[in-house]
């Protein structure tokens, strides 16, 4: 039982630091410069990342083993779905000159998402309240910049909305983990 | 005599070569085809929990499919020559599990069950015209059908997105004011993007086969 813990608890550990890695490749989709020059490069690192995030979920899976609707499982495949799905914005905008205009939320978004994950791969039971009042916070500048600029320069608004929403996703699959 | 003998080696080295590339050829498509497989699986089972607002999926098949993914074509020392195809391949495919996994969050917020009533004739035609589409991929990757096939199946796909598209919009009136105060159905909405973004997707692959 605490041998089963112990392994547990380290690979979650992997499992939050692979996830860390993974939101950190898909923002550098948005925020480098060089991506559509060097794209096959950047996909390559995401793949990998998503690589390392399901290699830890397939080790949980056995140590879990039986998978009820509310296990861990469900809530961890949760939680890494939502973070996937903020990578869709990089298939769907041709025009990147609108990502600087949401630059610096985007860069706050990423540094608190990496700090929450990096957070829970040492203490995976910390609770989580301030974090999830942060990523709150950068939500809203995010939604502010939306609602000033790209509402209005952007030729599909609609999906901004989107990221914006798969964001809100992100944050319901925290709050469901803490 | 030498020149003879040096022919027969160099021929030697070319088969050789054209047996090793034979095998990996071989080799990844036996790989693709297991993991289109899994996909078309997941896909037709995550539409049935948003069209019902039932529990999700599991993520279990879809999450070993992705570690097969032949990231040895990347790897130095594979030939160049075959690398850019191979390599196209294996993005398109981790793209098209990317939307699986973003249209599997978009069912787990379960939007407007009225709407997706309205909807449920499209959207059930234009899944099973995936499955088709899945089913064809998987068979021009093992080389047992024709790119007419192809051709025809994405013909098809084309007309049922087209066809959802169109009675969503004489359904519900999509403008981003109506969006941004009832943000319920953003979900809806970005839903039925992302069935477009996976038409697209299918559509490269069957394009690169072709």
């Amino acid at each position: 039982m605490l041998f089963r813990q112990l392994r547990r608890r380290r690979q979650l550990k992997q499992f939050y630091c692979a996830l860390a890695a993974l939101q950190r490749n898909i923002f550098a989709c948005y925020l480098e410069e060089d991506y559509p020059e060097a794209r096959h490069a950047y996909e390559t690192r995401l793949r990998r990342a998503h690589h390392a995030v399901f290699a830890a979920m397939q080790v949980l899976r056995r140590i879990e083993g039986v998978v009820t609707h509310h296990s861990i499982i469900n809530k961890l495949a949760r939680l890494y779905e939502a973070v996937i799905a903020l990578g869709q914005l990089r298939l769907r905008v041709s025009d990147r000159a609108l990502f600087t205009v949401w630059r610096q939320e985007l860069l706050a978004m990423t540094d608190v998402l990496g700090k929450i994950f990096q957070q829970r791969s040492c203490a995976p039971y910390v609770d989580m309240q301030s974090d999830l009042q942060a990523l709150q916070y950068v939500k809203e500048n995010l939604e502010d910049v939306y609602h000033g600029a790209l509402r209005i320069t952007a030729p599909e608004p609609l999906i901004f909305l989107f990221f914006i929403e798969d964001l809100t996703a992100v944050s319901d699959a925290l709050t469901v983990l803490a | 005599m030498m020149g003879f003998a040096a022919g027969g080696l160099l021929a030697l080295i070319a088969w050789l070569v054209w047996r090793a590339t034979r095998r990996s050829t071989r080799r990844f498509r036996r790989v693709i085809g297991a993991i289109l497989a899994g996909q078309q699986a997941y896909f037709v089972a995550l539409v049935q929990p948003f069209m019902t607002s039932t529990d999700g999926v599991s993520n279990d098949a879809l999450e070993r499919g992705w570690l097969m993914l032949p990231e040895w074509v990347a790897e130095r020392g594979f030939s160049r020559h075959f690398q850019l195809g191979y390599t196209f391949f294996v993005e398109k495919l981790a793209q098209v599990g990317d939307t699986l996994f973003t249209l599997h969050v978009l069912a787990r917020r379960q939007p407007d069950a009225a709407a997706i009533q309205l909807l449920s004739p499209e959207l059930l035609a234009y899944t099973d015209q995936v499955n088709t589409v899945f089913t064809v991929l998987q068979a021009l990757i093992l080389q047992t059908e024709s790119a007419a096939v192809g051709e025809a199946a994405l013909a098809q796909l084309a007309d049922c997105l087209q066809a959802l598209e169109e009675k969503f919009r004489h359904t519900l009136p999509v403008n981003l004011e109506w969006l941004e105060h009832a943000r319920d159905n953003v979900c809806l909405v970005n839903f039925l993007y992302t069935l477009e973004d996976l038409y697209w997707q299918l559509r490269r692959l069957m394009q690169a086969l072709a």
